[in-house]
């Protein structure tokens, strides 16, 4: 298992546009933060901790990076008695990896170039705020691994790439608030309502890196939400992956 | 005895209603070049997929070097190199790295494997040309080149030489006979060029609608498409006396049903029947035979349907 993440990691990084999309992130989350921070370290690091919804729609393209033209070249692997679980979760592990890596640079980055040009505002707001930074990316990283693993499996079993991506962003974006919106009146209007609060963390997951603005973000419930859901698409993204994956002929 | 290498038994494969392949029995002794004879659609590209696990048997058994679970199959399939119709590979990566990229896969040892294959087949000097430039000759270059990093025991090439240039189809050649004769190693073939298989196969199968019709060996192949005068005659022990006592004809055989084939005398086969009539055989019939591979395998599957 360890060859394979090595190898698709060796091979994702001699994508050129492995580096643009990189490239292009930073320089848009440099611009945030210097647009966002007031011209102090300590509301940069409040800025960066709003920016972890970005995660959900980056997902399609960093399985992009790992997943493209792998249905083709699937028949390579399988002939070479590579099992199909073993591919499966090696591209999915090679996926989370770099999804980690890429968001440890571009938070990491922001903050770093923030620190160093930036002055630092009130001490005890900037560490608050970097406290805060922590905490919203522990409970982003179990939602940004549910929703890879959901286009891990749709970029292995469905051919057209743009069909899938397309898919993905229509599902998440338009047709998940509508059904929202229709259970928000199921259920009376009564948004409090737990039942509620479920179906719109499950159904637009990415509420949750943007609802509890700013408070409820440092809270055990709040951490609790986030990788139950983000383990729950994770495993059913990854459940369904395998069993299509499994009984799927290579034509 | 040779080892038995790949062996299957009442191979199966149904998509909806279309059976692909008919309970296919085959057996692959080692250092045999098998072809597998077929025209398109007739099966022979989903019994490769279901050896190599690409495509998964309604029904039947695979035995590849002696094991049949799914898991010891996985193990053997190790073994084999794989070429399935038009070669796949990460179109932005160039030769080297696509074959460096399966090196790191398979936990290959060594830089140098990746180099030898290149070299192997002549796409050393392809530096930094994407796969995605290839020429269709080049990926198949490339697909032979990954089927043999591996130093496989058992081959399996689905129409390996489509694109090949003449030189490189006798470069092709010369690298399986090669294979064959050092390493010992067994090779299964499919192609629709069957003058090129009537090059390397030492036995052939032959399959149509998903069915194997005949599996015959090379030299079996031969003295079946030998040119020959077939004589229909009334008394073949009669006949064959005449023929060896008036003509010193040696190389003939006796068929059922007073049927003599003679594979001496092709050019003179009016000495032939004037020998039979004066030594008192009565013919009932003179027919020059003799065929290819092409002709044999049209004549099996109904040459009329091919026009």
């Amino acid at each position: 298992m360890l060859n394979y993440i090595k190898a698709e990691l060796w091979k994702v990084f001699r994508r050129k546009s492995c580096y643009v999309l990189a490239a292009l992130l930073l320089f848009c989350a440099h611009l945030y933060g210097w647009l966002f921070s007031g011209g102090y370290f300590a509301d940069l690091a409040a800025g960066v901790s709003l920016t972890m919804v970005t995660g959900m729609p980056l997902a399609p393209l960093l399985a992009h990076l790992v997943d493209a033209g792998s249905r083709d070249t699937l028949k390579n692997e399988l002939s070479f008695g590579l099992s199909r679980g073993r591919i499966y979760w090696g591209k999915l592990a090679a996926g989370l990896l770099l999804g980690l890596l890429l968001a440890l640079i571009l938070v990491g980055g922001v903050l770093a170039t923030g620190r160093l040009l930036l002055p630092r505002g009130d001490p005890d707001a900037a560490w608050s705020n970097l406290y805060r930074v922590g905490v919203c990316l522990l409970g982003a990283v179990p939602l940004w691994c549910g929703m890879f693993a959901l286009c891990h499996t749709l970029a292995l079993l469905v051919r057209s790439t743009a069909v899938w991506m397309a898919g993905y962003y229509v599902a998440f974006f338009i047709g998940q608030p509508i059904l929202t919106v229709l259970a928000a009146g199921f259920f009376g209007g009564n948004m409090a309502a737990w039942p509620f609060r479920l179906l719109q963390a499950v159904l637009i997951p990415c509420t949750l890196l943007i609802s509890g603005l700013p408070s409820g973000w440092i809270s055990g419930e709040y951490l609790l939400w986030c990788w139950g859901v983000g383990l729950g698409w994770l495993a059913v993204g990854a459940g369904a992956g395998l069993l299509f994956f499994r009984r799927m002929d290579l034509r | 005895m040779s080892e038995i290498v790949l062996a299957l038994r009442g191979l199966t494969k149904r998509y909806g209603n279309h059976l692909a392949v008919d309970h296919v029995d085959l057996s692959l002794e080692q250092g045999q070049i098998y072809g597998l004879v077929g025209r398109n659609g007739a099966g022979k590209t989903t019994i490769i997929r279901m050896i190599t696990a690409q495509t998964i048997p309604t029904d039947g058994e695979i035995e590849l070097f002696g094991a049949t679970g799914e898991r010891e199959l996985g193990q053997m399939r190790q073994r084999t190199g794989v070429m399935v119709e038009t070669p796949s590979f990460y179109p932005y990566l160039t030769a080297r790295e696509n074959l460096e990229y399966y090196r790191l896969q398979r936990g290959i040892p060594g830089r140098h494997v990746t180099e030898e294959a290149l070299e192997d087949v002549g796409l050393a000097g392809t530096g930094k040309k994407k796969f995605k430039n290839f020429s269709l000759g080049m990926k198949q270059r490339l697909g032979l080149a990954l089927a043999l990093m591996n130093r496989p025991d058992l081959l399996l090439l689905d129409e390996p030489i489509n694109g090949l240039d003449p030189e490189g189809i006798v470069e092709f050649r010369n690298i399986l006979l090669d294979l064959c004769r050092q390493r010992q190693t067994t090779i299964l073939i499919s192609s629709h060029i069957l003058s090129e298989l009537s090059n390397l196969a030492t036995c052939y199968g032959f399959i149509d609608n998903g069915l194997m019709l005949e599996q015959i060996t090379a030299k079996a192949l031969e003295t079946k498409c030998r040119a020959c005068i077939e004589l229909h005659v009334d008394d073949a022990a009669k006949a064959s006396l005449v023929l060896e006592r008036d003509l010193e004809v040696r190389d003939y055989e006796v068929l059922p049903g007073n049927v003599i084939r003679l594979y001496d005398c092709l050019d003179r086969p009016e000495q032939v029947t004037r020998a039979l009539v004066e030594g008192g055989v009565s013919l009932g019939g003179v027919e020059g035979r003799g065929a290819n591979l092409e002709d044999y395998f049209l004549s099996m599957i109904g040459g009329a349907r091919h026009g």
